[in-house]
């Protein structure tokens, strides 16, 4: 298993595994690394050097989840990067994957009103995981960062969010849009935008998969945690 | 591994005759008769993949059937009843019927076990499973698909859970597109927020 660290030059990153880039992206990092250092070019971007490696080598390793390391960062900076995914998601991969659909759609002369369907079907799940991305930014998000910045200005302290049942259904749904287009798709369509949706819904399902842990494993037990302490 | 097996225990040759010739068209199942409980000896079948039990409902065996089920693998034991007085031990069974109950019925009730957790080697549904699927796609309930094709809700779950298995889809959103593409249902049956 491969681990970066703060020596590892910044752009060796991203020619191990150009799906870093979005990620890296995603801490307000820009390119022109040039031959600097992930420790060098996190300073230069005033981003906290050893939680950008905590994700970034998460999103990297399949098998790689230091609890206990990200348990330690402040739930501001989780609460941060959580935001900065979302953005991500609601801006660029679900419309993305919304155009390739209807893309495919189009591209297939059998296009009728069964193959319509999965598009219904995206656009449902789309819907779904957009109303539960709003309710944990206007909800849980700002909870958190008053709990942590002004404890004393909450006036009920009672959280009872528990996202891991949304999680798995829409990592449910997301599973069964790809077998549904995997096993029944029709046989006439443009397979460079079929390839090309394929890819973006596994990058999709993988970003979204971590995404989930760290709210799951990481931001609600720290919530849990401050709460106990507070008591 | 002995097959699938359905053993009929009743002291009416008549009732015995009728019920093994009704359940005739299962495929691949062997029919055992018997006129007493004491003729059956178990162990030789304790080992069948699945045995499908037909006895008299009355409640001189219960003990003796209660013993038995321990002993044996995956099965089903259905009590038969001549009149609604009998007195009868509902625990010992999974389900009690009047011999009277039409020879339809005995047979979907057996064609129902066997397919349980049946998968075929193609992944195919089972004309049972599109049925199944075809409700779940218009929104019914385990409760009222069960209602539907007058099945256990227990059979519903296990039917479903065999869809999903053959399909790779697991949510009924999904499982509504397969429905629609397959042209179980159609989408003027859908309605839109039936997705959600």
């Amino acid at each position: 298993m491969q681990e970066f660290t703060e020596n590892d030059k910044m752009v060796h990153l991203v020619q191990a595994n150009p799906n870093l880039l979005p990620v890296i992206h995603r801490f307000g990092i820009r390119l022109g690394f040039g031959n600097k250092s992930v420790a060098e070019v996190c300073a230069a971007w005033q981003v906290n050097p050893a939680f950008f490696l905590a994700i970034v080598n998460t999103f990297h390793n399949n098998h790689y989840f230091p609890e206990e390391e990200l348990l330690a960062f402040s739930p501001l900076l989780i609460v941060d990067y959580l935001k900065k995914t979302h953005a991500y998601y609601i801006g660029f991969s679900l419309p993305q994957i919304e155009e390739l659909i209807h893309r495919l759609l189009e591209s297939t002369p059998e296009q009728n009103n069964e193959m319509k369907m999965i598009e219904i079907f995206y656009l449902a799940y789309k819907k779904k995981l957009t109303e539960h991305i709003v309710e944990e930014e206007e909800q849980v998000f700002p909870f958190v960062e008053k709990l942590v910045r002004a404890p004393e200005t909450l006036t009920d302290r009672v959280f009872d969010f528990n996202f891991e049942k949304d999680h798995e259904h829409v990592d449910l749904e997301l599973d069964d849009l790809k077998n549904i287009i995997l096993k029944y798709m029709v046989p006439n369509y443009d397979e460079l935008v079929c390839n090309k949706l394929m890819e973006e819904i596994y990058r999709f399902e993988k970003d979204i998969h971590d995404h989930s842990r760290i709210e799951d494993a990481i931001l609600i037990p720290q919530v849990m945690h401050i709460l106990k302490a507070g008591k | 591994m002995i097959g699938r097996t359905v053993i009929i225990v009743h002291p009416s040759e008549l009732v015995c005759r009728g019920l093994a010739s009704v359940l005739d068209g299962l495929k691949a199942v062997r029919i055992l008769c018997f006129s007493s409980f004491s003729e059956i000896r178990i162990s030789e079948h304790a080992a069948a993949h699945k045995l499908l039990l037909f006895v008299p409902a009355s409640c001189r065996y219960a003990d003796d059937l209660l013993e038995l089920r321990s002993r044996i693998g995956e099965h089903r034991l259905i009590g038969l009843f001549n009149d609604e007085q009998e007195i009868i031990r509902n625990e010992v069974f999974d389900e009690l019927l009047s011999i009277n109950t039409s020879g339809n019925d005995f047979l979907k009730l057996a064609e129902d076990f066997f397919e349980e957790g049946y998968t075929d080697q193609n992944d195919e549904l089972t004309n049972r499973e599109r049925e199944v699927l075809r409700l779940v796609a218009l929104g019914h309930s385990n409760k009222s698909i069960a209602e539907n094709l007058f099945i256990s809700t227990h059979t519903v779950i296990s039917h479903r859970k065999n869809i999903t298995e053959k399909l790779g889809i697991k949510s009924v959103p999904g499982l509504t597109v397969y429905a629609i593409i397959q042209k179980l249902v159609d989408t003027s049956d859908i309605s839109g927020d039936q997705l959600l």
